[in-house]
């Protein structure tokens, strides 16, 4: 993977951040969104938040009612559900690894964007979350899954998958908003510092937890930060992997599978760039941030895209010719006949087109920096990925080992209200990030102007 | 020495000119030197004699202990407090428990290198004697401090605020050492 | 989706009950006389059955809004004989048709909750059909009648007597006088309905499905109307002149265990019978037949003919031979079935006196006199066939048609008619009119179980005890006689039909017992004298019926035979009796009717079944939505394209769209209303067309093949024979695994099922239901397939779609010892129990369904919503104690009936043993007629190895899915199939 990243890190880096701003006024740029927010942003908040509503209003008919209310059957025991839950999950792994492993590799680039990502993260973990929990037959008795002391002495079953998952997102979900509240400090400082009223001061002086930046903090901050970035690495790639193995464990023809983690970790980037850019964008021309978030960037995303789009390909290609490598029939089927030719091979169709088609667009520099181009290329990746989870559930469980339960599977209207409420919880979620932080790292960039300097003086 | 006492303070407009004023005032024979600064400026922690952090040490201590005792939970679980026959499957099946054991690891290490620099730094301290300094404000912004401590051996007020102005200091503040 | 959709009948039901056991009738305690169910003759069981007809009260007086009135004694003391918890059984026996089956009722604390065979009855065998393992949910119905009304007014029973005698008082003699009822076998009935006749009344029987045809036939070839009683063991080559011997009429039981031991296979030395079945419905017979014909119901009468002509050409000159050469000889069957039918005929030929040929309920007189001479000609009576006198009183009479009836309506010349159950309103051929003719009796009454089509249109509704609830006598069919033994008290005031038939006799009405008793007392010394013991065992020693002799008459059926069949090319609509809901009786069961038919798997409802040439002719394809007109009447059905169903003929179930209270039987569509009297059991000229529409059908297997992979085995007898070793190579081997942990235990369970007896008819899965408490999910629960079975048959076609081969394939929990469920699932709620179950801990389980996911069966079910929430309380009595009533969001499956093993073990180390062979009994396996299944422990306390661990290592033996490495306990014998050598290809 760095490999392939600090490819891209040849052209002068001098493009990351136009202009030359001093401190004083790069910080007020980067603060201003925070002080006076931009015209029609409460309108948006009301919508999302409407969503939102209707969400838990659905959350709440789930509960109580069963989750009949799904279309799930046996043997399609797991769909929707299942699918929004990796679909945001993986959604939730771009954020860390753009902050996190381009740290590590040194991509200057990363810089305006990281935490622009990493609340995308957190959120996304966030909706993510939810799934699991509703997905259950007995919700109130999630805690089974975490072993506790019981009067009944009994304890989680740590030989399935789902438990390493609570683990595995929730050591995720914690990390990951260490490691961007870590790196939000200085910058609450700065509002504490910067902002006119004095209730803004004492509030975000809280969260600023009193930061001096003192070169002593700073040395151990440093180094802190770093080590967190260098844990989030690792944690990318194993709680993908260890999702990927809800699926990979199983002897179901089309799940039962080694090439899932790896498989999955790319899907997971891919989606999650994918999804960067559809915030970024509008999010660059609502605040005016066309000096810090550069076509440069844009061109990085795009090349990533299209690295882990033909990651993707690949496996696709590679779990077919497996298929029929291997001989089994019930292999063959599923992933030779009826993932493209089934009930669902509109899906299918629809996943392939997206999802390795789409980035090819990628090859002319022209496009990688269209942000008109990169925004629908965007949309369409997303659609793909989640039609890549839809196949991959619910096709190789409607028709597995013997015919006589083959069964088709349709989704309910709670089923997609359920998801939609995901979409605008996250919105809603995101538009207050945006509102009340500083999504763009202050000092971070202050710190990058000055090795620009340095860079341009040549020393 | 997070909690110095301060003596004399001064702001620069830029890290250049705040590595110079530390160069000098180490020429003078300060040792009890801090700056403050809106982002880490490395070339600072040689000239002030700051020593690598010793957390990823404890970092690393951490992430072994939680991984370890993940581990163990899972052993203890399966085959002590309440083995049962799952699937035929052997009672301490190791490799089920490696994702849980790493994934605990990390959260440890996660957690450890999150509150060590903050406690370190003494945080959270929401008021501190230097945010009595006028105009320190700025230390998030564009402002670059450099402070003496007021018990520095060789600390003369007027000699360093003088040498401090030579150096285009934007302002030079005695703080009254008695205070704190 | 639920079985009671009706408010506040409860309230209603327990009121009567309390006047049942208290002032309303003060002979109830009468009614439970002396030791009928123990030898030392105590009056305990007497006073235990009151109160336990008050505690059932009590126990729902809790669910009342109000309390309940009368006398009501609290189960306070606790009666010596019943022991909480420890469930008795008690002999009975149920009618269908007039011809009994001899049953077991198990009973909780006098609560009956789960109907088994009687192994001491002829037609039962220890095993059950379809309708008498669900029959028990219909007696806790809160859809029953509630009380007696005139017009819809509630009524006492002291005005219905006042009212219905006023017309007919004692000794004034009955003229104009009616009775209909169902064809019955009991002897005191009969004897009362002398009385009746002698006071100047008239009797009718009716019954939509009936021996009718039966009896007509043998009178062509024989005289009178007989009886045919097979001996299925004794005979290596059977014919089934679509006749589903197996699965349906009076010894479907005992018929479906004898074909079984025909064909139990262990080894190649053991012998094998033939079956042959000519059909245009696939049944269960036709599934299970080594060669199938199809044809249309029309023709099967030519078919039958042309084997008798075939046969009689080398059979010893018989004098009637002569006589029926000429109209035999010219033949009308199709040139194309010729060879079958020669190959049939030279098979029977070889078999002479060990075969046999059975004609079915929808066929004509003619075929059933074919039938009967083609078993003369074959020396086949009194070797494998003998005729009795038909057990139901006045059989083959003009009393068992409505005709004479309706003719004394029409001339105004009922004073008062009583129907004594059955629902003839719904279930009389249309053309007769019924509903509307009987409007010219004076008086109408109708005993029934429910206010339907019948009660609707009679001026009176007495509700009828279910036969659990009353006393009664009833004959089988080769005459043996059983003691219908109530097991609780009426839950609503129900009467049975000796009640209402005293008030006409004139003699004080006393209990239905007391009149039982007393008429054997002058009736039958012997029995009254052992009748303790013949209540206790359910039947009456040596009571089966003298064999006739019979001699062949030809006059008759030489003439019918000379008169030509129609021969048009239209489309034939064919009727027959359901499988589940059999002629609309059990409409209201909630069991049969999420039952999917052993061959369709169609559920909560019926379609028009054409097969799969005709719908491709009529371009038409399954949920089409088709008017059927017949003879000015026209109806709208779904399609169901069905393999293996006769090319231009139309088949739809009779007892669905059901207008009465029985809400649940409203769904489908009511082929009665196409059935004249002319066509009964199939008629000719039907049209058909697309109205342009679609309707969904609740099917619960969608796909018919098994794509080739290794699930439903079968081999050809003869390659079984060559073979050598075991048919399904290498699986009996010890394998390499990394899962070393096996269960321990002292037993080690484990099922065999055969699938060369296994006939699919799926008795198991009722009976599985109604032990292990399993929930209904409905008609829209179906479609989305979330039905709950523990225990499904899968049926899958091979081979040519129009002339399919058919496997059934019984598939619940296989109980992995490398159980791919149990290591997925994040709490251990599935986990390995020391003695080789896969358990399921529904406490533990929060429902992430994951196991499902695993199961290379999918035999896991979930519990998508709280299904038991709203069951009112009489629902609730039919729950089986001893098994948990699951939770919303948790999995289930078949656990083995665990309850049983466990009590087992308790009796076992009470008694300071081991459990002996057979010492744990499986619903399924219980309920089998052919005993497919064998449960028991792979390890053995005896000299001898167990049952089941032969068959698991026998040679026929294999698992499904073997590949997987999960090792399943139940295992499968590869069905075999015993092909004509001349019929092969």
């Amino acid at each position: 993977m760095s490999v392939v990243v600090s490819g891209d890190a040849a052209p002068a880096p001098i493009d990351f951040l136009l202009g030359r701003p001093s401190d004083a006024a790069l910080t007020d740029q980067l603060i201003a969104p925070v002080l006076e927010p931009p015209k029609g942003f409460a309108p948006l908040l009301i919508l999302t938040g409407g969503g939102t509503a209707v969400l838990f209003t659905v959350i709440a008919y789930i509960a109580t009612t069963g989750i009949g209310v799904w279309g799930n059957n046996i043997p399609v025991a797991w769909a929707l559900g299942i699918v929004d839950f990796v679909w945001w999950i993986g959604i939730g792994h771009a954020g860390t690894f753009i902050s996190a492993i381009l740290l590590l590799v040194e991509q200057k680039w990363r810089t305006s964007i990281n935490r622009f990502a990493e609340g995308m993260t957190l959120f996304a973990v966030v909706q993510a979350g939810l799934f699991p929990l509703l997905h259950l037959g007995r919700p109130w008795f999630f805690y089974w899954l975490v072993p506790y002391p019981s009067t009944m002495d009994l304890w989680p079953q740590f030989r399935s998958a789902l438990p390493w998952d609570v683990v595995a997102v929730s050591t995720y979900l914690i990390t990951s908003f260490l490691f961007w509240y870590l790196g939000l400090v200085p910058d609450l400082a700065v509002i504490r510092d910067r902002a006119p009223s004095l209730l803004r001061r004492r509030v975000y002086g809280v969260f600023a937890l009193g930061w001096r930046g003192s070169a002593r903090d700073w040395s151990h901050y440093r180094i802190a930060y770093g080590l967190l970035a260098g844990l989030a690495t690792p944690l990318v790639i194993s709680v993908h992997s260890i999702v990927s193995m809800d699926f990979a464990i199983s002897q179901l023809p089309g799940w039962h599978s080694t090439i899932f983690p790896p498989f999955f970790v790319a899907g997971a980037i891919y989606s999650g760039f994918a999804m960067v850019l559809t915030l970024l964008i509008p999010a660059r021309k609502i605040f005016h941030l066309e000096n810090v978030v550069t076509a440069r960037h844009f061109d990085s995303i795009a090349k990533m895209l299209m690295v882990t789009g033909w990651i993707v390909t690949y496996s696709y290609v590679i779990e077919m010719f497996v298929a029929w490598y291997s001989g089994n029939e019930l292999e063959r089927y599923v992933q030779l006949v009826n993932r493209p030719t089934g009930p669902y091979a509109a899906v299918f169709w629809v996943m392939i087109f997206c999802n390795c088609i789409t980035p090819q667009v990628f090859w002319w520099k022209s496009m990688r920096t269209n942000t008109t181009v990169l925004f629908v290329a965007a949309i369409l990746i997303n659609i793909g990925m989640w039609t890549e989870r839809f196949i991959l559930i619910v096709t190789s469980e409607m028709r597995d080992f013997l015919t006589s339960s083959w069964h088709m599977y349709k989704p309910t209207y709670i089923d997609l209200t359920l998801f939609l409420g995901t979409i605008s919880f996250f919105s809603f979620l995101f538009l207050l990030f945006l509102r009340y932080v500083p999504f763009i790292p202050v000092s971070e960039m202050k710190e990058l102007k000055l090795e620009l300097e340095h860079h341009a003086e040549g020393r | 020495m997070p909690d110095m006492k301060l003596g004399v303070m001064a702001e620069f407009r830029s890290a250049e000119e705040l590595l110079r004023a530390v160069a000098r005032l180490r020429e003078l024979g300060l040792r009890k030197l801090d700056a403050y600064t809106p982002y880490p400026v490395r070339e600072l922690e040689p000239l002030l004699e700051i020593k690598r952090s010793f957390i990823p040490k404890v970092v690393l201590a951490m992430a072994l202990f939680g991984a370890t005792s993940a581990y163990i939970l899972q052993w203890w679980c399966a085959v002590v407090a309440y083995p049962l026959n799952v699937g035929g499957r052997p009672y301490h099946s190791g490799p089920s428990f490696i994702p849980i054991t790493f994934e605990t690891g990390v959260l440890f290490a996660a957690l450890t290198s999150f509150v060590l620099p903050l406690v370190l730094a003494g945080l959270p301290r929401l008021h501190h004697p230097v945010f009595e300094i006028d105009g320190f404000e700025s230390v998030s912004i564009d402002g670059y401090w450099i402070a003496v401590a007021s018990d520095d051996p060789e600390l003369d007020r007027l000699r360093t605020e003088v040498e401090l102005q030579g150096l285009g200091a934007r302002r030079v503040v005695q703080v009254e050492g008695k205070r704190k | 989706m639920h079985m009671d959709r009706r408010a506040g009948v409860g309230m209603d039901r327990w009121r009567s009950l309390a006047e049942a056991t208290g002032k309303f009738d003060p002979d109830a305690s009468r009614e439970f006389p002396a030791g009928v169910d123990q030898p030392d003759g105590s009056l305990r069981r007497r006073d235990v059955l009151k109160l336990l007809g008050a505690s059932v009260m009590l126990a729902n007086a809790a669910g009342c809004s109000r309390a309940p009135r009368g006398k009501i004694v609290p189960y306070a003391v606790q009666p010596p004989e019943v022991t909480p918890g420890v469930a008795k059984h008690y002999a009975t026996s149920m009618t269908l048709g007039g011809y009994a089956t001899g049953l077991l009722v198990e009973s909780h604390e006098g609560r009956p909750t789960k109907i088994e065979g009687n192994p001491d009855h002829p037609a039962s065998l220890g095993a059950t059909g379809l309708l008498e393992q669900a029959s028990i949910l219909s007696l806790y119905d809160p859809a029953r009648a509630q009380g007696i009304f005139q017009r819809g007014q509630p009524k006492s029973w002291r005005k219905l007597v006042s009212t219905l005698t006023q017309g007919a008082r004692p000794g004034r003699g009955l003229e104009g006088s009616h009775f209909l009822l169902e064809p019955t076998s009991s002897p005191s009935v009969g004897h009362l309905l002398g009385q009746l006749q002698g006071l100047g009344a008239r009797i009718h029987y009716y019954a939509p499905v009936s021996q009718n045809a039966a009896w007509a036939g043998t009178r062509l070839a024989f005289g009178r109307a007989l009886d045919p009683v097979f001996d299925l063991r004794r005979a290596d080559v059977i014919v089934c002149l679509d006749a589903d011997l197996l699965a349906s009429g009076p010894f479907r039981c005992r018929y479906a265990r004898q074909f079984a031991d025909g064909r139990r296979v262990r080894s190649k030395a053991d012998p094998m019978n033939r079956l042959y079945a000519v059909e245009p419905v696939l049944s269960v017979t036709g599934a299970s037949a080594d060669h199938r014909l199809r044809a249309k119901a029309r023709d099967i009468r030519a078919i039958a003919a042309a084997l008798l002509r075939e046969t009689s050409g080398n059979v010893t000159d018989a004098p009637w031979l002569s006589a029926l050469r000429g109209p035999l000889s010219k033949g009308q069957e199709a040139g194309e079935v010729r060879p079958w039918v020669r190959a049939v005929a030279r098979d029977l030929l070889a078999h002479r006196g060990r075969s046999l040929v059975a004609a079915g309920e929808g066929q004509s007189d003619v075929v059933h006199a074919l039938a009967a001479l083609l078993n003369v000609a074959l020396g086949n009576v009194g070797e494998t066939v003998s005729y009795v006198v038909p057990a139901v009183l006045d059989a083959g009479s003009s009393a068992h048609t409505l005709e004479p009836l309706l003719a004394d309506l029409d001339a105004h010349r009922v004073q008062s008619l009583v129907i004594l159950g059955g629902n003839p309103s719904y279930t009389a051929p249309r053309d007769l009119e019924f509903s509307r003719r009987i409007q010219t009796a004076k008086a109408t009454a109708y005993l029934g179980m429910y206010a339907n089509e019948t009660a609707r249109s009679c001026e009176w509704l007495v509700p009828l005890a279910h036969y659990l609830e009353s006393w009664g006598d009833a004959r089988a069919l080769d005459g043996t006689l059983s003691i219908v033994q109530p097991l609780i008290e009426p839950l609503i005031g129900g009467k049975s039909p000796t009640d209402l038939i005293q008030l006409f006799v004139g003699a004080s009405a006393l209990p239905s017992y007391d009149v039982l008793r007393a008429y054997w007392k002058d009736r039958d010394p012997d029995l009254d004298a052992q009748w303790s013991q013949a209540v206790q065992r359910g039947v009456a020693a040596a009571t089966a019926s003298r064999i006739e002799n019979v001699a062949v008459t030809t006059a008759e059926l030489a003439k019918r035979l000379g008169d030509a069949v129609s021969s048009s090319d239209s489309l034939e609509l064919v009727v027959r009796a359901d499988s589940k809901v059999y002629d609309g009786t059990f409409s209201n069961n909630a069991w049969l009717q999420e039952l999917p038919d052993a061959m369709t798997k169609m559920t909560w409802g019926n379609a028009a079944l054409v097969s799969p040439t005709t719908a491709a002719r009529l371009s038409l394809t399954a949920e089409d939505v088709v008017r059927l007109s017949l003879r000015g009447e026209s109806l709208l059905a779904p399609v169901f394209v069905m393999p293996g169903h006769a090319d231009d003929s139309i088949a739809l179930m009779l007892g669905y769209g059901r207008e009465g209270d029985e809400e649940l039987g409203h769904v489908g569509v009511n082929a009665y209303r196409l059935r004249t009297s002319r066509g009964l059991a199939f008629d000719e000229g039907l049209q058909l067309e697309k109205v342009g529409r679609t309707e969904p059908l609740a099917t619960t297997q969608e796909h018919w093949s098994t794509e080739n992979r290794p699930v439903a085995l079968t081999a050809k007898l003869a390659d079984y024979e060559k073979a050598r070793g075991d048919l399904v190579s290498g699986q009996n081997a010890p394998r390499q695994t990394l899962y070393q942990l096996t269960p321990k235990g002292l037993n080690q369970w484990a099922m065999s099922i055969d699938l060369n007896v296994c006939t699919g008819c799926s008795v198991c899965v009722v009976a599985c239901q109604a032990e292990n408490n399993i929930p209904i999910v409905g008609e829209e629960g179906v479609r989305k397939n979330r039905e709950m079975h523990w225990l499904r048959i899968d049926r899958y076609f091979s081979g040519d779609e129009r002339d399919p081969v058919v496997d059934a394939e019984p598939m619940a929990c296989q109980h992995c010892e490398k159980a791919p469920c149990e290591y997925v699932c994040p709490v251990g709620a599935t986990v390995h129990s020391p003695d080789g179950l896969n358990e399921m801990v529904y406490n533990r389980c929060v429902g992430t369904r994951f196991c499902s996911n695993n199961c290379p069966y999918k035999v896991r079910r979930f519990n998508w919503f709280d299904y038991n929430e709203d069951k009112t309380e009489p629902q609730k009595m039919v729950m089986n104690p001893d098994v948990t009533v699951r939770a919303r969001g948790v999995m289930e499956k078949c656990s083995y009936c665990v309850q049983r093993i466990r009590e087992a073990e308790i009796h076992a180390r009470v008694a300071g043993g081991t459990i002996p062979e057979g010492g744990v009994v499986t619903a399924c396996q219980q309920a089998c007629p052919s005993k497919a299944i064998v449960f028991g422990s792979l390890t053995t306390h005896a000299a001898e190895a167990s049952e089941v661990s032969k068959l698991h290592s026998n040679e026929r033996t294999y698992n499904v899915l073997d590949e997987l490495g999960t090792a399943p306990r139940t295992r499968y014998m590869i069905r075999l199939r015993n092909l004509n050598p001349e019929l092969a290809t």
